[in-house]
């Protein structure tokens, strides 16, 4: 029997920036870990001397405020190094994403240098805040997952990068192919905060998998609460926005059904 | 409004003239505003004569409509928002300042860290008869109001460490022991509390100055009683004489509707209302301490509605008796079974409660499922 896998989880700096629940995202690994068999440590790293080597690290908060702490904050450390040689995965929310891309937006509209570690770069755009709901993604593995966003930002990818997820319902990276975030190499990069751990075990899944360096697909384990509590959200937003034009798309009996 | 700037765009004499020459207190902090407002109230006058915002209109302009509308009480007792402290300190001029605790508010943009730093500047320039407040269990707390001119300490206990296992002044990590904290880095630690709650037979003292004054707060577990230490160094520190305060602060049945227990069938049902891990974990806190049953109750209210109860103390309740209930029961339901608890799902707010056996239920709400379920209970029980 092979001995049963470990990882260090690692949430970096969770105080240089405005919180926005990420953090629950370590927990939500731990618990999917250990139901795959998997014993995750958690570790919080608040100062660059703390860093440790982790298979795993969590970057996330909002707000544009914290960005170059964050950034500068990193930059003491081995992440980029760790992360851009393969030998961690990354997992960047919203300020953190900003953190690691290749150029962000500062409080006062000013573009900075990011780290750098993410084929993106960020730009000014009006404020958008709502629930997302994305498509299925066979080739990832992924069911219809479910988040909220609110950032003034819009995402742009380089090198031919794919976004992580495309959105049924959402602003995203704000692109015409309904993209967002973006998987790059061993960078998860997204807006979405939920706590999107918890509340999409697969994704925690994808993530697990990759720190193993597993290439077949988990055995199918449910999780019924969690399972409920998105379906109920999806739901919602799938009713109270319809697709813009859907009224179009009816035959013309039934529209003339609902107009009376 | 990033930054929660805008309260500076209010000009601090108009809320001068409304504050007039009256003796104010003013209380801020994440969580408690409400109830250690209407306590301090209550402490300070006999009569009422309180000008007083406790429903929770707690930035500038609100203090302003609730100064303007009482012209004649010469006390005043109001709540501030954390981020308005700078203008509503520099308008009203106050006798005290009491600061209960600081941790991360998720609902806007504005970071701890700002919050911390603000208030440091504005202790700094606190009028020189001016006293602090403060919870010295906080570290953060402690360390904002190292730079008032007058500080006083009440023990207000910390229920939420994990925004402060930093040190804020020299980012070294703390060290933190059950009942206080030291900083290896700057060699800063917990200040000795000058108002300490302590048991008292079946209740609670406050110990101040070699006496005991006895407490009896309604409020749930041991929040009450540090509310009231809270209420009874601001009345002490406008000269106001403590026993009597306290008797006051013992007849405070209710504070806008949270507190006074509401009778449901040979229930009676307590109502907390949270807004962050901070606020969860000290109703966490009650239901465990008090050994109560518990009734979770969550409605939506927008996107990210639950998203700050995933990082709350819940594997606490492992074993504890739950029922969640409200339109977002489903999340409530998650949570909890990620945190180990075994929560059953009730299809109303009657049924959680009367659900478990006859007796006293801490009800643990969001805002809007607060908002319901005191409005029905008020409803039923006139």
């Amino acid at each position: 029997m092979s001995p049963q896998p470990s990882l260090t989880v690692a949430t970096l700096f969770p105080l240089a920036t405005v919180a926005a629940a990420d953090e629950a995202n370590a927990a939500a690994l731990a618990r999917r870990g250990a139901a795959r068999g998997i014993s995750v440590a958690l570790v919080t790293v608040d100062r660059p001397e703390a860093f440790v080597d982790a298979h795993v690290y969590l970057l996330g908060g909002t707000g544009r405020g914290g960005v170059q702490a964050l950034v500068d904050t990193v930059a003491d450390t081995d992440l980029v190094v760790r992360v851009r040689d393969g030998d961690a995965v990354l997992l960047a929310v919203d300020a953190g994403l900003d953190a690691v891309s290749r150029a962000w937006v500062d409080a006062s509209g000013a573009t900075q240098e990011g780290l750098g570690l993410a084929p993106v770069t960020v730009h000014h755009d009006h404020e958008a805040t709502g629930t997302v709901v994305t498509r299925p993604d066979s080739s990832l593995d992924l069911p219809a997952l479910v988040g909220w966003e609110a950032n003034d930002l819009r995402t742009e990818l380089h090198d031919g990068a794919r976004p992580l997820f495309t959105l049924e319902a959402g602003r995203g990276n704000r692109d015409e192919g309904a993209g967002e975030g973006v998987l790059a190499g061993s960078v998860l990069g997204t807006r979405l905060h939920g706590p999107l751990l918890a509340l999409n075990p697969e994704l925690a899944d994808l993530v697990l998998g990759r720190a193993v360096g597993r290439d077949e697909p988990w055995p199918t384990l449910e999780s019924p609460a969690v399972e409920r509590a998105r379906r109920e959200r999806i739901a919602e937003v799938r009713r109270d926005t319809p697709a813009a034009g859907w009224r179009d798309r009816l035959p013309s009996s039934v529209a003339r059904l609902l107009r009376t | 409004m990033i930054g929660g700037r805008l309260a500076l765009r209010v000009d601090p004499e108009v809320l001068r003239a409304v504050a007039g020459d009256r003796r104010t207190v003013v209380v801020t902090g994440t969580n408690g505003k409400s109830t250690v407002t209407a306590l301090v109230a209550a402490a300070l006058s006999p009569g009422g004569a309180v000008v007083s915002n406790s429903t929770g209109a707690n930035m500038t302009d609100g203090i302003v409509t609730a100064m303007a509308a009482d012209r004649e009480s010469s006390l005043a007792a109001i709540e501030c928002d954390e981020v308005y402290l700078g203008p509503v300190a520099r308008g009203t001029r106050p006798k005290a300042v009491v600061v209960l605790n600081s941790s991360r508010e998720y609902t806007r943009g504005v970071s701890l860290k700002s919050t911390l730093e603000h208030w440091r500047h504005t202790a700094a320039t606190l009028p020189h008869d001016c006293v602090a407040i403060v919870n010295v269990d906080d570290p953060l707390v402690s360390w904002a109001f190292e730079t008032a001119p007058r500080r006083i300490g009440v023990s207000g206990g910390l229920y939420w460490r994990d925004d402060a296992l930093v040190c804020p002044a020299c980012g070294t990590v703390q060290d933190f022991t059950d009942t206080s904290w030291s900083c290896p880095g700057c060699h800063r630690s917990r200040p000795e509390p000058d108002w300490n709650v302590v048991p008292d037979g079946d209740g609670w003292a406050v110990a101040h100055a070699g006496g005991r004054t006895r407490l009896d707060v309604t409020v749930p577990g041991r929040t009450g009683p540090v509310g009231g230490a809270f209420a009874l160094a601001a009345a002490d520190a406008l000269g106001v004489d403590v026993d009597a305060a306290a008797e006051r602060i013992s007849a405070v049945a209710d504070v806008d509707g949270r507190y006074a227990p509401y009778r449901v069938g040979e229930h009676q049902a307590r109502l907390l209302m949270l807004k962050n891990p901070a606020g969860w974990a000290e109703a966490i806190d009650v239901a465990v301490s008090t050994g109560r049953p518990l009734v979770v109750a969550l409605d939506p209210f927008g996107p990210k509605d639950t998203a700050t109860m995933w990082e709350a103390p819940f594997h606490r309740l492992a074993g504890h008796e739950v029922f969640v209930t409200g339109g977002r029961r489903a999340d409530g339901l998650a949570i909890l079974g990620a945190s180990g608890v075994e929560a059953r799902e009730a299809p109303d707010i009657e049924s959680a409660v009367t659900s478990h056996a006859p007796g006293e239920v801490v009800v643990a709400c969001n805002y809007p499922a607060f908002r319901r379920i005191s409005k029905q209970f008020r409803g039923s029980t006139h």
